[in-house]
């Protein structure tokens, strides 16, 4: 066993392309420290939810996570910028906000409350899905009851938009879809699949309305277990990983459609004019935002996506 | 080592009638601060967010639900009906339990909440009838972990996404496994009732009277046609169809039957959330002794360990049944499916089993995992609904157990159990 | 102090669990009936349910309804049924103080790092503050029964 173990955990499936790099990882540290970094990987929410998994990186239970930015909202308002419904276009636009000052600026509000963020990883752009039609535009969602992320920006931007958005437990989702409990939700496409949703939903639209990261943060007690030139071999392990990652993310996505298509679900892409109805009705979720996480920043997010 | 003292520090703890909660406590604050791995304050992060669950919180509410149904007069009327039905026959009631608990635990999807929902219902009826209370808690116990192989089933729905199988296709496969255990159960009762010569054995009522007290017990039948459509019907979730269970009988007990007062329903509050609280301690507990088993990867070195010695299918899946026991016994069932499908599956399908087929095995060994003492969550339940001691239901519990590893054999060797229905539609 | 050694944990607990089951109700009504969910019930509800645990703990010292297995501490002498009384109650409150111990120190860290609930925006802290609470209470009630048990051994041992 390598000297130094990194326990690192989340709450994806084995499968997920978060879950590929952090193996990545684990074989290219030890290959490029001699055998003495390694990985030890909890996948599956083994060691707890992501909520509970940055907590444990807070306490120096675990030393190493990867979560989507929604919960991470609850340590840092600021990450709220993120949840601003249709702020990108596409991922051109993301990585420039993400790997540019937006990120690092938000990345290092971290520290404040005893967490490293080493940098963004890809969940995927989330799209709406639901059983009961297709989606072309906002005038199709009225009444629909859809389970949302428990993060107040998103149930607000589903109310505004006239469906009854609710919390649910992961766990519970596809029951309560397949019961009628639920008829919409919304998602990575990738998850879609992984969860098997496409029993229990007949249509996805593009709606990318907002692209989930995958945060990656580690305890700060860790660099201080390695050397300095241990810790330069894992910045370059994780910045070979995050373009790996982010790789293998996108053929995830294309692959994920393909297969969906396959099987007789209903993929529509929306032009920009149906794109519109949706996020014309975003004014009052954006001053909302501004509100949490002050004004000039929103902004500066907002132009950065441009 | 580790191992050592994580279950040698809770044995010896359970032995020293220490509660169980505690036991299982310590023995992982103790595992954890031996092996370093992961300091202790997990354990005081743990005893919150374990219990931190909303399909959790079914518990609770099927707990207060069966007491205020009990109290209120909901359930005699409901058991009147069911005597019409089954009044005839030796070990009636016994029957009508398990049913129940077919019923109930299809839709909770819950072992403990099933238990405790039929359990506070049941019981005191059947003890009524001249029922040993150590026998009908154990008959309840075991029916009531149905609930995680009859659809729907929050753990099915882990294992098809780690598996890459199809939700419905696993659903509909344990649908006559579920029944079969159902059946073997109450065929045990039936021999047991028969042989000790309980039963109801009443007369066979007139019509006339028939109908008066299906009439007498309509509001009360309304509860399960409330529950069983609400949730098919999409109305609420598992969850929520308990609160309104709870909101129902709290009505009905209150104004229709007028059998509850203030006074009682202090007492019925009181008494819900006493056993809510001692039964989520040890769920909080345990699910920490989970955790910890998978921090120091047990579960995983005992497969590799045992798996080494065998190649012979029918053996290996036989030792597959047995470790899942084990497991099952100590783990909380959907930590234990997301622990063990990773390495057991890829086992499974070289020795030909069917991904599904393995599920339903898989599922089912949990499930008897819930009445395996000493961590078998449903005879907690059972012994603090019934009042009786955690050793007489235990006991009570093990001929219960045979039958069902009797039908868990049957399961395993015999795959159509499982996938016949599935090809059955899809041809 | 008689009242509140009586009813102090059962009036909470009656009082914390009726208002779960309320707020669930409601959100059932109002996702149903008015069409329009609550957000933050479910949130509150759970919350609500974790402090029912802990406060229950103690309440289960009071009434003497932990589970328990007794079958082997019923084979030493009748006598000694005191002495492995409180010597249980002795290995719950090196629990307890365990849990207590971690848990301060844990509640005061989040508060600190100021998370914050993801519905209602209140300070997490609040959550973790309920196995402090609940187990420094139980402490109470055991150093209560740990009393009971040694004035039993003393009074020659027939009740407790
Ligand atoms: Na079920
Ligand atoms: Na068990």
């Amino acid at each position: 066993a390598p000297e130094i173990t990194i326990k690192a955990a989340h709450a994806a499936s084995a499968t997920n392309t978060g879950h590929l790099a952090l193996e990545y990882m684990d074989k290219e540290l030890r290959e490029r420290t001699d055998g003495k970094v390694g990985l030890e990987i909890f996948p599956n929410g083994q060691l707890g939810g992501e909520r509970e998994l940055i907590e444990s990186i807070q306490l120096g239970n675990i030393d190493m996570v990867f979560v989507s930015s929604a919960p991470l909202a609850s340590f840092n308002k600021q990450f709220f910028a993120l949840d601003m419904p249709f702020l990108f276009e596409n991922r051109d636009s993301v990585y420039k906000v993400l790997d540019g000052d937006i990120g690092q600026e938000l990345l290092s509000s971290l520290d404040g409350v005893g967490i490293v963020g080493l940098g963004y990883w890809e969940n995927g752009f989330r799209q709406l899905t639901n059983d009961r039609q297709v989606v072309h535009t906002a005038e199709d969602l009225k009444g629909l009851d859809m389970r949302t992320m428990e993060n107040q920006i998103h149930l607000m931007a589903w109310r505004e938009l006239g469906t009854n958005p609710a919390p649910l437990a992961f766990n519970e989702l596809y029951t309560a879809l397949q019961q009628g409990t639920f008829e919409a939700q919304e998602g990575p496409i990738n998850l879609f699949r992984d969860m098997r949703f496409d029993e229990v939903q007949k249509y996805i639209s593009k709606t990318n309305h907002i692209y989930s990261p995958f945060v990656v943060l580690m305890n700060p007690e860790v660099q201080y277990r390695m050397s300095d030139q241990q810790q330069a071999i894992f910045s370059q392990v994780f910045q070979d990983a995050k373009a790996y990652q982010r790789g293998l993310a996108l053929e995830a996505d294309e692959a994920a459609t393909a297969e969906l298509v396959e099987k007789g679900i209903t993929i529509t892409t929306l032009t920009p004019e149906q794109l519109k109805s949706f996020s014309s009705q975003m004014k009052p979720v954006y001053d909302r935002v501004e509100d949490i996480v002050g004004a000039d920043f929103a902004k500066r997010v907002i132009e950065a996506a441009q | 080592m580790t191992a050592l003292i994580l279950f040698g520090l809770f044995g010896l703890l359970l032995m020293a009638s220490v509660p169980i909660a505690i036991a299982l406590g310590l023995a992982s604050t103790a595992a954890l601060l031996f092996s370093g791995k992961v300091s202790s304050s997990y354990v005081a992060q743990g005893l919150v967010t374990s219990i931190d669950s909303f399909p959790l919180m079914a518990v609770p509410f099927f707990i207060l639900a069966g007491n205020l149904m009990s109290h209120g007069g909901l359930s005699e009327r409901l058991l009147a009906v069911g005597k019409i039905l089954f009044g005839r026959f030796n070990g009636g009631m016994a029957v009508i339990a398990v049913v129940t608990c077919m019923f109930f635990g299809a839709i909770s999807g819950s072992g403990p909440a099933t238990v405790a929902a039929v359990g506070a219902i049941l019981l005191p009826a059947m003890t009524r009838n001249g029922y040993r209370p150590a026998f009908s808690s154990g008959l309840i116990a075991s029916a009531g972990s149905l609930g995680i192989v009859i659809p729907p089933s929050i753990p099915m729905v882990i294992y098809a996404s780690s598996a890459n199988v199809s939700v419905t296709g696993l659903f509909l496969a344990g649908i006559i496994p579920g029944l079969i255990i159902g059946l073997f159960l109450i065929g045990y009762a039936w021999l047991v009732s028969r042989r000790e010569g309980i039963g109801l054995k009443e007369p066979s009522p007139s019509i006339k009277q028939a109908l008066a007290t299906v009439w007498d017990a309509k509001w009360a039948l309304l509860v399960p046609v409330i529950i069983l459509g609400g949730i098919y019907g999409g109305v609420f979730t598992p969850t929520e169809a308990a609160a309104v269970a709870v909101f129902y009988g709290l009505i009905v007990g209150l104004f229709l039957y007028r059998e509850l007062n203030l006074k009682s329903l202090y007492q019925i509050l009181a008494d819900s959330a006493l056993v809510t609280a001692t039964i989520m301690i040890i769920v909080g507990a345990a699910t920490i002794f989970g955790r910890v088993l998978t921090i120091e990867r047990i579960p995983v070195q005992l497969t590799e360990w045992v798996m080494e010695f065998i190649s012979d299918p029918l053996m290996l899946l036989l030792l597959i049944n047995i470790l899942l026991l084990i497991i099952g016994t100590f783990m909380e069932t959907l930590a234990a499916v997301i622990i063990l499908t990773p390495i057991l599956l890829p086992i499974a399908n070289n020795i030909g089993v069917d991904p599904i087929h393995f599920g339903i095995i898989m599922i089912v060994n949990l499930a008897i995992g819930m009445i395996t003492p000493p961590v078998g969550v449903n005879l907690f339940v059972a012994s603090r609904v019934a009042s009786l001691s955690l050793e007489k239901i235990m006991r009570s519990a093990v001929p219960f157990l045979i039958v069902m590893l009797a039908a868990l054999l049957l399961i395993t060797y015999v795959p159509a159990i499982s996938l016949g229905l599935g090809n059955l539609i899809n041809s | 102090m008689k009242f509140l050694d009586k009813y102090f944990e059962e009036i909470l607990l009656v009082a914390l669990i009726s208002i779960m089951s309320a707020l669930i109700i409601a959100q059932i009504f109002m996702r149903f009936v008015i069409g329009s969910s609550i957000t933050w019930s479910e949130e509150l509800a759970r919350y609500l349910f974790i402090w029912v645990t802990w406060i229950g703990t103690s309440y289960a010292v009071k009434k003497h309804a932990h589970i328990r297995v007794t079958a082997f501490s019923q084979k030493f002498p009748q006598r000694f049924s005191h002495h492995i009384n409180i010597m249980t109650y002795i290995v719950f409150m090196v629990f307890c103080g365990l849990v207590i111990k971690e848990g301060i120190a844990l509640t005061e860290k989040i508060f600190r790092f100021n998370q914050q609930s993801a519905s209602l925006g209140v300070p997490m802290g609040y959550v973790y503050l309920a196995p402090v609470v609940g187990l420094s209470l139980t402490v109470l009630r055991l150093l209560q029964a740990i009393y009971q048990e040694i004035h039993a051994i003393l009074s020659g041992g027939k009740t407790a």
